[in-house]
C-alpha cells in the first residue's frame, strides 16, 4: 500500500520533541494553512500571527498521539491522531512533511503508521478531513490510495461583522 | 414570530432535537424562534475572546416552517449578538452538498464570504481476528 521511502524512520514522539513539532507544523503548513489565508484576507487575528495560532495545536497535543518521520536524525514530518472510545472512530489530525522532503512517500508512511495505531487502539473506523483547494490534491490522492472514501464536503465562511448585510 | 433567549423552551426541545449536541451548548448561547408560542427553530453560537471570532453553530428550522425567512431572522439576531459581545468576525461551516444550498445562500446573502472548502473521508478498518 505504501512504498517505504529509503532512510526514513517513523517513531513515536516524546515530550522532548515539543519544540521540534512546533517548528514542523509552522514550516509544514506554511503553504497550505487556512489560518494564513484568513490572515491575508482579514489581517492579524486577535493580535497573533497565523503561525502562532497554528503552533498552539502542537503546544497542547498529547505527544503520545504524535508520530515523527526522521531521516539522518532530522525530523522532517509528523502526523497526529485522536481516538474516540464512544464512536470508535479514530481521526487522522494535523500532519505535514517539510516542503523539501515531499514527493518521496514520507506522508504515506506517516499516514499508514497512524492508521495502524488507530486500529491497535481498538477503533472500528478512521476519518480524516482535508482541503478541496489545489494545494491539498496530493493529500487527497494519498488518502484515497489508502482506501478512504468521501463522506461529505463542507465550506467555511467568514465575515467581518461590521460589514454584514443587515436583513 | 420572535426570536428570544429562553431556558424553558430549550428544555422542551431537548426531546425533539439532536440531544447530544444541544445539551453541550450553554443555554445563554442559544436563541429560539417561536411562532404562536411554538418553538420552531433555534440557532446556537460560541464566543472566542482570544480571536474575537464568533462561531455560528448548529441551527435549524422545523421542515414545515422553512422557506419563510425564519432561519435568516435567527442568523441576523445571532450576528447582532456576536457583535454586541465584542466579536470582530463571524465564522460558520456548512455542507457543500445540495441539501445545504439554501443555508449557503442565506449565509452569503448576509455577508459571509467563502474561506475554505474541505472534504471528509471515512473508512472501515479491517476487523482483527478474535
Amino acid at each position: 500500500m505504501t512504498t517505504n521511502a529509503p532512510g526514513i524512520i517513523i517513531r513515536q514522539a516524546v515530550e522532548a520533541d515539543r519544540e521540534t513539532l512546533i517548528e514542523l507544523i509552522i514550516q509544514g503548513f506554511a503553504d497550505v494553512t487556512v489560518n494564513r489565508w484568513r490572515e491575508e484576507r482579514y489581517g492579524i487575528i486577535g493580535g497573533r500571527t497565523w503561525d502562532e495560532w497554528k503552533a498552539d495545536d502542537m503546544r497542547t497535543i498529547d505527544v503520545n498521539n504524535v508520530v515523527i518521520a526522521e531521516t539522518d536524525g532530522k525530523a522532517v514530518g509528523f502526523a497526529t491522531l485522536h481516538v474516540n472510545e464512544e464512536t470508535r472512530i479514530g481521526t487522522v489530525g494535523n500532519n505535514a512533511v517539510l516542503p523539501e522532503y515531499r514527493g518521496r512517500g514520507i506522508g504515506g508512511m506517516l499516514d499508514a503508521r497512524v492508521l495502524e495505531l488507530i486500529e491497535e487502539a481498538g477503533m472500528k473506523f478512521a476519518q480524516v478531513s482535508t482541503g478541496l483547494e489545489d494545494c491539498y490534491e496530493p493529500a487527497r490522492r494519498m488518502y484515497e490510495r489508502q482506501g478512504f472514501k468521501e463522506l461529505n464536503r463542507s465550506i467555511v465562511y467568514m465575515m467581518r461583522l461590521s460589514e454584514r448585510n443587515k436583513a | 414570530m420572535r426570536a428570544r433567549q429562553s431556558g424553558e423552551i430549550l428544555t422542551r426541545i431537548w426531546e425533539d432535537w439532536k440531544k447530544s449536541v444541544v445539551s453541550k451548548v450553554d443555554v445563554s448561547d442559544v436563541i429560539i424562534a417561536e411562532v404562536a408560542g411554538k418553538a420552531v427553530g433555534f440557532a446556537s453560537y460560541k464566543l472566542d475572546d482570544a480571536t474575537r471570532i464568533g462561531i455560528v453553530d448548529d441551527n435549524a428550522v422545523l421542515p414545515e416552517y422553512r422557506g419563510r425567512g425564519i432561519g435568516a431572522q435567527l442568523l441576523a439576531q445571532v450576528l447582532q449578538l456576536l457583535e454586541e459581545a465584542g466579536m470582530e468576525f463571524a465564522q460558520v461551516s456548512t455542507g457543500l452538498d445540495e441539501p445545504y444550498a439554501p443555508a449557503r445562500r442565506m449565509y452569503e446573502r448576509q455577508g459571509f464570504e467563502p474561506l475554505h472548502r474541505s472534504v471528509t473521508y471515512f473508512k472501515e478498518l479491517a476487523q482483527r481476528a478474535g
